[in-house]
């Protein structure tokens, strides 16, 4: 802390007010001059751009050759002379056109003389079109994603001219905070606001790593948003390393901010905190981002022998590493929090068969190894590998080195020390029965399919999966994904159901009474064996296959969009679909209850929604994003229905067949088929409702 | 600097059945000298001429009326066929379906809000609509080509568009608050543009040397007829205004706008650099490559307001001349307000003035939902009568003179017009304004041509050669 000449707080706020003037005085004399700058600048530009286009035009396009607006009646009286362009009518020419408008025309000739007329003109008939049904725009996508909540109104809505009530909607149920009316953003007065925040705090020698230290203390709460957005290490964020923040220094920087936001009247003195932060970074970026790029505290990597370039290569693996989404398998997924860099238990392999001729099991009995030579990316990759693999997993871990093989792998676990737990193989092998006995206890788990809650994997070293698990209090069984033991007795062990005939889609199977999809890593029967044939077929090779896997698979039947024969558009089958046959999964944003009640507050009103109940926590609305199932109707006579089933830790909802249907049928389902689960009502059924009247007039 | 133009009302045409017209446009390609404007409303589409060597200057050239029911046009915008050379014109409304009348021949293609030409190719076709989307169309071969909304698209109905003078940047506003600001420069865009050129019709066309170029882009995107999806904007901002934006124009690289609630034309700076991508570099086209939406920039500077008075619906929009000389706009009290644009200076002047003086606290008022037709009438004599000049015959009054420092727009003011105006436009040599109303009635007004002979001595003015078959032009 360097020393500071301390201020009465007094003189302080003296100070803000005549800052903060002087301030306002500067920015507007600035703006002033750049303001004429700017319009000059645009005005030259308009001139030059006018020219050149004028230029091109006139050499682009021809002159037209004859009278370009004859009068309508000699078009029409012969009746030769076809129409030229793409979307002619087909009506016969000679047909007399209808219509006519009467026009009264006055002209001023001069300052006192005016004269009336009256023309009545023949008009050129526009054909009517066939006119689709309506939809707001929507994109398609092929996975549910998962959307933020935005508690922020930041605009009214608009719900029709004829609606009376719409200007006293009230959102602040619903809203957390409005950006509309009285709460508008002034972003001059911001602007004014972070600029005399800037002065005085380099007046009084306050450091941009001091307003945010004591940022945190005045709120923290919201100062998490600004260490969680850098999380990559990109920006510098002090405020998680440990510095003393001197308590004096945060009054100060409370007393200014305070008294800035009372000559502002009541702004939000965090927000503009923000604000400024976000200005003094911009000021001087380049000081502080060397030092806060240390590799993020995972003290694992950094053991033995680590040369400069292989700290480089782990922390580039460890970005990697960490970013990998095992749920959904691609790097840095938006869905899913970031798996924390740990272990998971993972079955040690069996080793029953050498994985080549230079695997380790033929080593065992050389008594001397050779000198191998690792460089630094191999050695990098050797941790990470062995530290997935666990470190038995010799075979898998030179797989994933490509220049290295298993012998060479082994030697260096052994010269490491690691193979003396080697014996550990023979011993955990028991983890089968493990499974087994796991199997037996997990039928009695009783599974609230109607009352489940989103799944996160748990993760409690030490703890077995009591009442403190998550998943336990979300009523969800553990998962693949979970940290914990891999003989929880709260694991869902999968189904067993092998043999003739079953095909994991009735009540025998455990998987589909718990509305769960088959697991190929944990069920018995077939999910895990391929089926190339499209349609899920009796028999593959004289054997029943797992038909409890269609969503994973995207074994979605071919459907299409077309005009509904009810109401707007609809949903048709193009293919033979079986009774129980899945036809496609229904898909969406995935969002919150709460902000799922904002916006049906709005979906409500406008009498068109797409949401739809996933789980105790989210709900898929389809309005913005969706794919085609978005678009079948409703009926009380249904021929499809749905179903939330688990797959791979989400949950999914899959639409399904309730009898069999013939090609070209349009799909319907009852959307109140769970009560009041799905609040579903078509946009398009607005027009069929009500007829879209023309705009009222003023008068 | 410039002297105060004069217009006098020369011409009001009423419609028996009062339908309300909700779009004018002049057509500024027209090659002949003729002043032909076309305005559009309800059923009705009327295509007329202003002669101003005649004394009786205006005259009706042709109507159309829609035999659908249920249409109601909004806007209307002109183009030229790209391979006769004749004026195109086209119309949407309520329906949602674009039509292009050929004039002629005299034939005709959710709600469309507003339809904007590309400023350099007469065949691409903008149109915003109440589906929260803008599409870019192809007139040549008649297909949708660029779809931008989405992701980061309006949330609501789009009012307005504007297409930048250079053709590489599109801006829109809706009724979601926002302002956006859209690129053509993407290489998939450009892509997608170039390619909705050659399609099936065009292919027997004598242009056979370009259908192997065709076939490549074919093989390189899959399914090139289809329209591609614009998700992000480069800009976008729902801070400037507070309400529905109805209305959203270039000014070189300036904006200006206006929303339903406050009665000012904002002239704004987006701050977002409008620099085409280097075309010559990029070689390879990266199909689903947007603009990542990180890249959005939300930050403006406001550089003056232009204010009038009695406008709080929304669907009102202004008017500036195609050389951005004038800007014109209507209220609901029939009145048209002219600005030069040569004095946006002092304007700024104005605006920092009022901005100085007023507290630090702003006030603003609970935003409501506006309606898009008036219901309240409006009082136009009682207040303002500072501002308000009564022209009617006897021409309009500036009081530039009066003051040097503080510049008064001009106004136009008829007596017998009391109803709300919809849309302004300038003829291409300013010598024209027409306005259309709700009540159904259009409103001519001219340029006192006194005015103008002493103007020809300046040679900064537009040269208004009373000769119809001369083309007007622009010296700069």
């Amino acid at each position: 802390m360097n020393k500071r000449h301390v201020k009465p707080l007094s003189v302080l706020r003296e100070e803000v007010q005549q800052e903060y003037l002087k301030t306002r005085e500067d920015f507007y004399e600035s703006k002033q001059s750049e303001s004429k700058a700017i319009v000059f600048e645009s005005s030259e530009k308009i001139k030059q751009l006018l020219l050149e286009n004028e230029r091109h035009f006139s050499v682009k396009v021809p002159k037209f050759q004859g009278d370009p607006y004859p009068e309508i009646e000699s078009l029409y009286v012969p009746k030769g002379r076809s129409s030229i362009g793409s979307g002619s009518p087909k009506s016969p020419k000679e047909k007399k056109p209808s219509a006519k408008i009467d026009l009264n025309i006055q002209d001023s000739l001069s300052a006192s003389h005016r004269k009336k007329r009256c023309e009545k003109r023949q008009a050129a008939s526009i054909p009517v079109q066939n006119q689709i049904p309506r939809y707001a725009l929507w994109t398609p996508i092929i996975r549910s994603s998962k959307t933020e909540d935005d508690p922020v109104l930041r605009h009214l809505y608009y719900f029709g001219e004829d609606s009376e009530d719409d200007g006293d909607i009230d959102y602040s149920d619903v809203y957390e905070e409005s950006i509309v009316g009285k709460n508008a953003i002034d972003p001059e007065g911001e602007q004014i606001a972070v600029r005399t925040l800037h002065r005085i705090f380099n007046q009084n020698n306050i450091s941009v790593g001091l307003v945010e230290k004591s940022l945190v203390k005045i709120d923290p709460k919201q100062s998490k948003g600004v260490t969680t957005s850098s999380r990559m290490g990109r920006s510098p964020v002090t405020a998680n390393r440990a510095i003393e923040v001197d308590d004096h220094d945060v009054e100060i920087v409370e007393v200014v901010v305070n008294a800035l936001a009372k000559i502002l009247k009541g702004k939000e003195i965090k927000k503009l905190l923000h604000k400024y932060l976000e200005y003094a970074r911009k000021l001087e970026p380049p000081l502080s981002t060397t030092e806060s790029t240390t590799t993020p505290d995972d003290s694992s990597d950094m053991e033995i022998e680590s040369p400069k370039s292989e700290s480089n290569v782990n922390s580039m693996m460890h970005s990697y590493s960490s970013l990998w989404c095992r749920r959904c398998y691609v790097y840095d997924c938006t869905d899913f929090r970031p798996s924390e860099n740990r272990k998971r238990p993972r079955p040690p392999n069996d080793k029953s068969k050498p994985c080549g001729t230079d695997c380790y099991v033929h080593l065992r009995r050389e008594a001397r190894s050779p000198y191998d030579k690792w460089n630094d990316v191999e050695i990098a990759l050797f941790r990470k590998a062995a530290l997935l693999m666990g470190s038995k997993n010799y075979c898998q871990v030179a797989e994933i080195i490509p220049s290295k093989n298993c012998k060479q792998v082994y030697r260096r676990f052994r010269a490491l020390g690691e193979v003396e737990k080697e014996q550990e193989i023979e011993v955990g092998s028991s983890s089968d029965e493990a499974k087994k006995k796991s199997r037996k206890i997990m039928t009695k788990i009783e599974i609230d399919a109607e009352n489940h809650s989103e799944y996160h994997p748990c993760d409690h070293p030490g703890r077995p999966c009591d009442f403190n698990c998550p998943c336990k209090k979300g009523n969800v069984p553990c998962e693949k994904y979970c940290h914990c033991d891999l003989d929880c007795p709260r694991r869902f062990p999968g189904c067993n159901c092998y043999g003739f005939g079953k095909t994991c889609s009735n009540r025998g199977c455990i998987c589909f009474t718990n509305y769960r999809e088959c697991d190929p890593d944990l069920c018995g029967c077939t999910a895990s064996e391929c089926n190339t044939n499209h349609s899920v077929s009796e028999t593959d090779m004289g054997r029943s296959l797992c038909k409890n896997v269609a969503i994973q698979r995207r074994q979605a039947k071919h459907t299409i969009v077309g005009v509904s024969t009810v109401a707007g558009w609809g949903l048709f089958v193009r293919e033979h679909v079986k009774k129980n046959e899945y036809l496609g999964e229904y898909i969406g944003e995935v969002i919150s209850q709460a902000e799922a009640d904002r916006r049906g507050k709005i979906y409500d009103k406008r009498g068109t929604s797409f949401l739809f109940n996933l789980n105790k926590d989210f709900v898929v609305d389809a309005t913005r994003k969706g794919n085609k199932f978005r678009f079948i109707n409703h009926s009380q006579d249904p021929n499809a229905y749905c179903r939330v089933t688990l797959v791979k830790g989400e949950h999914r909802i899959g639409i399904y067949a309730l009898c069999d249907l013939e090609p070209g049928s349009e799909l319907f389902f009852d959307y109140r088929y769970d009560g009041e689960a799905l609040k579903f009502v078509p946009f398009e059924r607005e027009r069929a409702v009500s007829p879209v009247k023309p705009i009222p007039n003023g008068k | 600097m410039s002297k105060p133009e004069k217009y006098r009302l020369k011409h009001t045409l009423t419609e028996p059945t009062k339908t309300s017209f909700y779009g004018v446009s002049f057509n500024h390609n027209d090659s002949h000298g003729n002043t032909i404007f076309a305005v559009v409303g309800g059923r009705n589409v009327i295509v007329a001429r202003l002669e101003s060597d005649k004394t009786v200057a205006l005259s009706i050239v042709q109507t159309y009326v829609d035999d659908d029911e249920e249409e109601n046009f909004y806007c209307c915008a002109w183009s030229v066929d790209p391979n006769v050379g004749a004026p195109l014109l086209a119309v949407a409304g309520a329906t949602g379906i674009l039509k292009i009348l050929n004039t002629s021949v005299g034939s005709p293609v959710k709600e469309i809000n507003e339809i904007k030409f590309h400023p350099k190719d007469p065949s691409l076709l903008f149109s915003a609509s109440k589906d929260f989307s803008i599409r870019l169309w192809n007139l040549k071969t008649m297909r949708p080509v660029v779809i931008f909304g989405g992701e980061c698209g309006h949330r609501e109905p789009v009012l307005s568009i504007d297409v930048h003078l250079t053709g590489d940047f599109l801006a829109s506003s809706g009724m979601d608050h926002a302002v956006k600001i859209w690129t053509l420069c993407t290489p998939v865009i450009k892509h997608t543009i170039e390619s909705s050129f050659i399609s099936r019709s065009s292919s027997t066309r004598p242009q056979q040397l370009l259908l192997p170029q065709q076939k490549k882009c074919c093989s390189s995107h899959g399914t090139a007829s289809m329209p591609v999806f614009a998700h992000y904007p480069i800009f976008s901002t729902t801070q400037l205004h507070n309400n529905y934006v109805d209305c959203v124009r270039w000014y070189g690289d300036l904006l200006m706008s206006r929303c339903a609630a406050d009665a000012t034309v904002v002239l704004w700076k987006p701050d977002v650099e409008l620099v085409a991508f280097d075309k010559s570099n990029i070689t390879t086209v990266v199909v689903g490559g947007p603009a990542a939406p990180s890249k959005q920039q939300t930050s403006f500077d406001i550089v003056c307001e232009f204010e009038f008075n009695h406008c709080d619906i929304w669907f009102l929009r202004f008017g500036i001349s195609s050389d951005y000389r004038m800007l014109a706009t209507g209220n609901q009290a029939g009145q048209i307000y002219l600005w030069d644009l040569q004095d946006i200076p002092y304007y700024i002047d104005d605006y920092i003035e009022k901005k100085k003086a007023k507290g630090s606290g702003t006030k603003k008022e609970k935003a409501v939902v506006k309606k898009k037709g008036g219901t309240s009438v409006v009082n136009r004599k009682s207040s303002d009568v500072t501002d308000t000049l009564a022209s009617g015959t006897s021409g309009s009054i500036s009081r530039v003179n009066e003051n040097a420092v503080i510049k008064k727009p001009t106004i136009l003011d008829s007596d017998s017009c009391e109803s709300t105006i919809r849309q302004v436009d300038f003829s291409k040599n300013r010598q024209w304004i027409v306005a259309v109303c709700d009540d159904g009635s259009i409103w001519c007004w001219k340029l006192n041509i006194d005015i103008k002979s002493q103007e020809s001595i300046n040679k900064d003015k537009v040269s208004k050669g009373s000769g119809s078959n001369e083309d007007p032009m622009i010296i700069d």
